[in-house]
């Protein structure tokens, strides 16, 4: 007959209780240890302000934005060398998209939850009409009809005219597991048979609106570099 | 992988892109656009498919990830990771109308494509690499591409096939560019969140790309430049004849055309000669990651280690605005290769193969650097674990038959036929791995894909061991049956990782060694473990099949099998574990991380414990003792498999997907055993309620019972 | 084992339970469990934090078994099961105290019971029993001292540079240094507030909560408040903030990181001077100078960092290598030519992977390198070397071999009984196993 693993198993629990909690440190402690200073160390600053103390390191971790003197180049990325533009006052460049799927790619918001970028591919990507459902989709909406399609004004656009669309949905963000509700979309898609280009700005619904002109602004400034 | 989508990928879409701007420009002349393609030298199948110049190319060394290995080998692997298969590659297409399978037709002759008996071609790797190099338009229609999940086919508004089935380049082209937007949208998704078919287009979006490139790998050869005669800069259109650069000339030329004008530089596409440089020079490359160029040529002694191709002597002649004679040489050998293919003359292809590959082989050889090509082509050849996997299912086949009468003459001569098949299977598994390490210079494990092997042939090694010394048969059962399983997974695992199997190893695990110590001791010990295991899931069917009563002269022999491996598991597995510790301690200061890999090894060794002790303290008995030993065998597959899936830790090396497909299904059928294994405990406990003093160390091995007294 | 039933003394009692191979079981199970546990909830967690919580705690309180799920592959949200469990440290002394009691004790018992009883038994066995099970509690002890006598750290050198110190990867300690006038060479002095006294004053366990340090060399107290594990110094963006702002920053805490190496820990601290004046300032681990404090005419710093230890000796980098598999990104060798400096000597060594410096009970080794841009903007390569003493470094190593030849000694006796008996006919059963 197989012994119960019960007996053991009792005088551990006795055990478990009787492990006693941890000490408590005083209020007030006197320093005792202390080390040399070796002759190799660098002598650290002598009276730096917290400003001289903080920002180089804050810089270097990306929380502070870099100065323009010391702003590194843009990375060479060759869609970044096509084309040109001027970013709207308030957007931050959130720099090279690590997927280079996104040329250039903008935050703006109060916590930074408004997106906007330029997209380009190759060809005429599937078309206007796929690529404007699939911004549908992603935003929890039903397919555009080919009225619907036919109905959505032209802006100018990259010395052209492009699909100009603006709707609202619940924005499902590539690989996210959830929606996030009350978002808008507005979007500028000009296809050819070389190329699409898109710009797209997705964000809390207000917060879009407050931008539509600043995308608008930023859609015209689009262009080939010189 | 990510290294390879990104700079692939833009460069590509940059490239088609110009070349869709450029071709509107083009447009008066539509004539001229089509005429190089079709007036490119078409060589007949027979001269570039000539077995002399075959067997001369599969032996060319290259070098890429970092090893010298044959052409054969890397030709294998490429075909092996588009098309699930490394050789057989039909030229067969399924005809629309009558459903059967019919030869391709030649796209040059427009007549059905033939080999010499009249049957439809069937092409080894190396065969397939050539007719993609030299016959593109043929390879075009050849049915590499697999695709695991139809529904990706569908996605891309292609006509889908089988659920699994292979595609041509020409079946996916029209869907090109949905191809590459569909990538870009996978690629902004986690590995590990997608889904089947976003794997799926991400495999042949990625396969699609590359084979792309092997296509082109020859068109600097090619009169590609025809339409450019017009658009050339003068100072370079001298060095362009007949629309085939010679490239020694043209490359400084273009190098200094290019410094003269640097806004070339931003965007070098906007050109369309420029552009189809870079195009050729992306082809010749033969892939978009630079550990994965097939890189032929062995540079002058004095050089750094880095071998050369053409694509990348190309980019470095722009950037230094020179070709060394060196590399004007091999820009001349692969031409003059190419020429030859063309010319139709089966001798001046075989001239011009031999001398390409007797100069490499040469410079490779003053570079001390020859690898050892004929030892690995003839190891690819012979296919060992595949002939050992073929030796364990006959063994098997075997065994069965020598159950279906036991005791007469005819199941003695299956038996010894089993263990001759067992042993053969062995023996060829022990010379693969041998082989293996010679060519590696190298300890026998140093990948997950090696483990396997390694496991298999020595788990049945020391199954053999045990029917030697035990003539029962179990033990026998146990070798057939991990033979067959392990040598059957490795070559699943291969076709699943679709790489070559011999990898350069990271810095820090180069150390002989220990990796002829601690590695195969811990791998030892998980190949024990699991043949316990084995004979403790035999032992469950047995009883369930009514084959063995508890406590009958078999099951005690089965048990006492069983509990000699376990024993030996964990000798190994401790041993090897702190062996392990100690590699860690003097070779990076720590004995013991908590690593998953570590902690895997140390999972093993626990057990064995709590077996030994549970036993010893009589708490388990002879089922409940092979519960523990299949739960053993399933924490063996956890920390063979699953602590690399983890993605963390020292040891995240062999991550792939499906892999937690298989663990489930393992660990799902060994949970079955052990709610078997425990119901029957439990019934047997009632019955012995009555001899309990008696039976309770019955089958206890010796000193087990006399430890518990 | 039944013998009758007689009334037994306590001490017995406890020596039975001590010894009993159930413990073994129970304590070995629950290993079990807690590596595996502990594995799975590193993918989450992170190894420093799932180590803490599994394998060197005294009570495990919870298990993840939401992260478990999601480990392996198993859908599944957020579940924290509370349990009581002991934690790995309690189980390791458990079975430390079980090998000895039980494995030990009892064998060496048996093994004298059998020379009285004239039993013909086969000393061998029971010496490779009391081999292993000795050599197993060796290597717990080692494990034990390592833990606690441990020092772990890394130097990062640039070519050319010199150091004779190392910093903890994990411990962390304020400083305090006089800056200026500096003192003469060799009298510089730095005092040292190790983390264990400051590390539990976190914001949001005890909000406001402080304690003061003192020395008498010293001319002000400090205390030290709101230590954050993982932050970063903030300008308030309006007026108002519930936050401590000192000089135009607040420390803005951030969700910690499971790899520990990448939280950046800082804590306010108040320095209370003799005539009551009081200054308050902010310390944290990413700044690039120390907090400054005059008092009188002199100026001391106070900077949190990572535990500075000192090396008997100091090493200078010549030069640093790195080589690649040709065509690869993959690493094929890393070697640091260094020069050993120690009493006016100089000794040239090479540190490179799997073969480290040995010297005075450190070892130094090649870890890792990094680049960085030089002011020039051309690539400087700096070495990274992991630095380690351990009292108990070659420990595991006697104990492995011990607990090998022990296992194959028990091994290797019951192969030959097992084959002897092989050969004999079939015996009866209980007459072969009792």
């Amino acid at each position: 007959m197989p012994k119960p693993l019960f007996q053991p198993l009792r005088g551990f629990a006795l055990l478990c209780l009787l492990i006693p909690a941890c000490n408590r440190i005083e209020d007030r402690v006197e320093i005792t240890e202390s080390r040399e200073v070796s002759k190799f160390a660098q002598p650290p600053l002598n009276g730096a302000t917290s400003d001289e103390r903080f920002i180089p390191a804050l810089r270097e971790l990306g929380l502070i934005d870099k100065p323009a003197a010391q702003q590194a180049p843009p990375p060479a990325s060759a869609f970044r060398e096509f084309l040109d533009w001027t970013a709207p006052e308030g957007w931050t460049d959130a720099g090279e998209d690590p997927m280079g799927m996104r040329m250039v790619d903008f935050r703006f918001g109060p916590a930074k939850e408004g997106e906007c970028y330029i997209s380009l591919m190759p060809g005429s990507a599937g078309g206007k009409e796929a690529n404007l459902n699939r911004w549908r989709k992603q935003m929890g909406q039903p397919d555009f009809t080919a009225e619907e399609i036919a109905a959505l004004p032209e802006k100018p656009f990259f010395n052209r005219t492009g699909t100009y669309a603006a709707f609202d949905g619940e924005f499902k963000k590539m690989g996210a597991a959830e929606a996030q509700k009350g978002y808008r979309l507005i979007g500028l898609i000009h296809s050819a048979p070389q190329a699409t280009i898109f710009v797209k700005m997705t964000g809390p619904k207000d917060l879009v609106e407050s931008q539509a002109a600043a995308f608008d602004q930023f859609c015209q400034s689009i262009r080939p570099r010189q | 992988m990510k290294k390879f989508l990104s700079p692939c990928l833009i460069a590509l879409a940059m490239l088609t892109c110009a070349q869709a701007q450029q071709e509107p420009a083009a447009e008066p002349a539509p004539a001229a656009a089509a005429a190089p393609k079709a007036a490119a030298p078409m060589p007949s199948l027979d001269v570039i498919l000539n077995p002399e110049a075959v067997e001369l190319l599969s032996s060319l060394p290259v070098q890429e990830q970092g090893r010298v290995k044959p052409l054969d080998t890397l030709a294998r692997f490429r075909l092996l990771r588009f098309s699930g298969k490394q050789s057989g590659i039909a030229a067969t297409r399924i005809d629309e109308e009558s459903g059967k399978v019919v030869p391709i037709d030649d796209p040059a002759t427009g007549k059905p494509l033939l080999n010499a008996d009249g049957k439809p071609c069937k092409f080894t790797a190396m065969e397939w690499l050539l007719v993609s190099w030299f016959r593109p338009d043929i390879a075009k229609e050849l049915n590499v591409f697999i695709v695991d999940n139809s529904d990706a086919i569908t996605e891309l508004s292609l006509p889908a096939k089988q659920k699994r089935d292979r595609y041509s380049f020409n079946a996916v082209q029209p869907a090109r560019q949905a191809l590459m937007e569909k990538m870009t949208e996978i690629r902004a998704i986690a590995m590990k969140d997608r889904t089947p078919v976003q794997r799926a287009l991400g495999k042949l979006a990625m396969d699609y790309l590359e084979y792309e490139m092997i296509l082109g790998h020859f068109d600097f050869a090619r009169p590609e430049f025809t339409q450019f005669a017009a658009s050339l800069p003068p100072e370079i259109a001298p060095t362009v004849k007949d629309g085939i650069p010679d490239w020694a000339a043209f490359l400084p030329k273009a190098a200094e055309h290019l410094k003269a004008n640097p806004q070339l530089f931003s965007d070098p596409t906007s050109v369309p000669w420029l552009a189809q440089v870079v195009q050729i020079m992306l082809s010749a490359q033969m892939s978009g990651d630079s550990e994965s160029f097939p890189r032929f040529f062995p540079p002058p002694a004095e050089q750094k280690e880095v071998w050369h191709n053409i694509g990348t002597i190309m980019s470095a002649a722009l950037k230094t605005n020179t070709v060394s004679a060196e590399d004007a040489a091999h820009l001349k050998r692969f031409e003059d290769l190419f020429a030859a293919a063309n010319s139709g003359d089966a001798a001046k292809y075989i001239a011009a193969v031999t001398a390409t590959r007797d100069d490499v082989e040469k410079l490779a050889a003053a570079r001390n650097e020859s690898g050892h090509v004929a030892m690995e082509l003839s190891y690819h050849r012979f296919d060992y674990f595949f002939k050992a996997l073929l030796c364990f299912v006959f063994g098997s086949i075997c065994l069965g038959l020598s159950w279906v009468s036991p005791g007469t003459g005819w199941s003695k001569v299956s038996t010894y036929l089993c263990v001759a098949f067992s042993v053969a299977g062995a023996t060829l598994g022990t010379v693969g791995i041998v082989i293996r390490c010679l060519i590696m210079e190298r300890p026998p494990i140093t990948t997950l894909y090696e483990t396997i092997i390694f496991i298999t042939a020595t788990g049945v090694i020391l199954a053999l061991i045990a029917e030697l010394m035990t003539k029962k048969g179990w033990a026998l059962t146990v070798a057939s049956l991990a033979g067959t399983v392990g040598m059957f997974l490795s070559i699943r695992f291969m076709t699943m990782e679709g790489r070559d199997t011999m990898e350069q190893l990271q810095a820090v695990l180069i150390t002989n060694f220990w990796l002829a110590t601690h590695v195969p001791c811990v791998n030892l010990g998980y190949a024990v473990c699991m043949v316990a295991a084995i004979f403790s899931a035999i032992y469950v069917i047995m009883r369930v099949s009514g084959g063995l009563k508890p406590g009958d002269s078999s099951a005690r022999e089965l048990t006492r099998l069983a509990y000699g491996f376990v024993m030996a598991g964990l000798l190994l597995s401790l041993v090897g574990t702190v062996l392990g510790g100690i590699w860690a301690n003097y070779s990076w200061g720590r004995f013991w991380g908590w690593d998953p890999k570590e902690n895997g090894a140390l999972l093993i060794v626990l057990m064995c414990l709590v077996i030994l002790h549970a036993r010893l303290g009589g708490y388990i008995r002879e089922a409940g003792f092979h519960n523990c030993t299949i739960f053993l065998g399933m924490i063996v597959a956890f920390s063979w498999f699953a602590t690399n899936q983890l993605g963390i830790g020292l040891h995240s090396y062999g991550a792939m997907e499906g892999a937690w497909k298989w663990l489930y299904i393992f660990w799902g059928s060994m949970t079955v055993l052990i709610i078997i294994g425990t119901a029957l405990s439990l019934a047997s406990r009632e019955g012995k309620q009555s001899g309990k003093s008696k039976g309770r160390a019955q089958s206890l091995p010796h000193d087990a019972a006399e430890g518990a007294a | 084992m039944t013998p009758a039933p007689q009334p037994k003394s306590l001490g017995s009692l406890v020596l039975r339970f001590f010894s009993s191979f159930g413990l073994a079981t129970v304590v070995l199970a629950l290993l079990l469990l807690h590596t595996f546990l502990g594995t799975l909830e590193q993918v989450d967690h992170g190894l420093f934090e799932s180590q803490k919580k599994y394998f060197e705690s005294f009570v495990v309180w919870d298990i993840d078994v939401g992260c478990c799920l999601r480990a392996m592959h198993i859908p599944s949200g957020n579940f924290v099961m509370p349990v009581l469990l002991p934690g790995g440290f309690t189980l390791m002394v458990l079975l430390a105290i079980n090998l000895i009691c039980g494995g030990i004790m009892r064998i060496v018992k048996r093994l004298n019971k059998a020379r009285a009883e004239g039993v013909n038994h086969n000393i061998l066995r029971f010496t490779g029993l009391v081999i292993a099970h000795g050599s197993m509690v060796f290597m717990l002890l080692a494990g034990l001292v390592s833990m606690y006598w441990k020092k772990d750290g890394a130097a990062m050198l640039s070519e050319g540079q010199t150091t004779e110190e190392f910093q903890s990867f994990h411990d962390t300690a304020i400083e305090i240094q006089q800056l200026s006038p500096a003192p003469a060479e060799g009298q510089a002095k730095v005092w040292v507030i190790d983390g264990s006294l400051f590390k539990d004053l976190k914001a949001d366990a005890q909000s406001g909560k402080g304690r003061t340090f003192t020395q008498p060399d010293l001319p002000f107290e400090i205390m030290v408040m709101n230590y954050e594990v993982n932050c970063f110094p903030r300008k308030p963006e309006s007026e108002e903030t519930k936050r401590t702002v000192v000089d135009g920053y607040y420390l803005q805490p951030v969700a910690e990181s499971p790899e520990q190496e990448k939280n950046i820990d800082g804590a306010y601290v108040k320095i209370t001077h003799p005539d009551k004046r009081v200054e308050t300032g902010i310390l944290w681990r990413y700044a690039n100078g120390p907090l400054t404090v005059t008092s009188g005419d002199k100026t001391w710093g106070i900077s949190l960092g990572r535990k500075t230890y000192k090396l008997p000796f100091a090493i200078r980098l010549d030069d640093f290598q790195r080589e690649v598999h040709p065509g690869t990104e993959r690493a094929r060798k890393f070697t640091s030519q260094i020069t050993m400096l120690q009493d006016g000597q100089e000794h040239k060594k090479i540190i490179t992977m799997n073969e480290p410096l040995r010297s005075q009970g450190y070892a130094v080794f090649q870890q890792s390198f990094d680049m960085s841009q030089r002011a020039d903007g051309t690539m400087a390569e700096r070495s990274q070397l992991e630095i380690v003493q351990n009292p108990s470094d070659h420990w595991p190593l006697i104990s492995c071999v011990a607990v090998g030849i022990g296992l194959l000694i028990q091994m290797g006796s019951q192969l030959t009984r097992f084959l002897s008996r092989q050969s004999l006919p079939p015996a009866t059963p209980n007459k072969a196993v009792s």
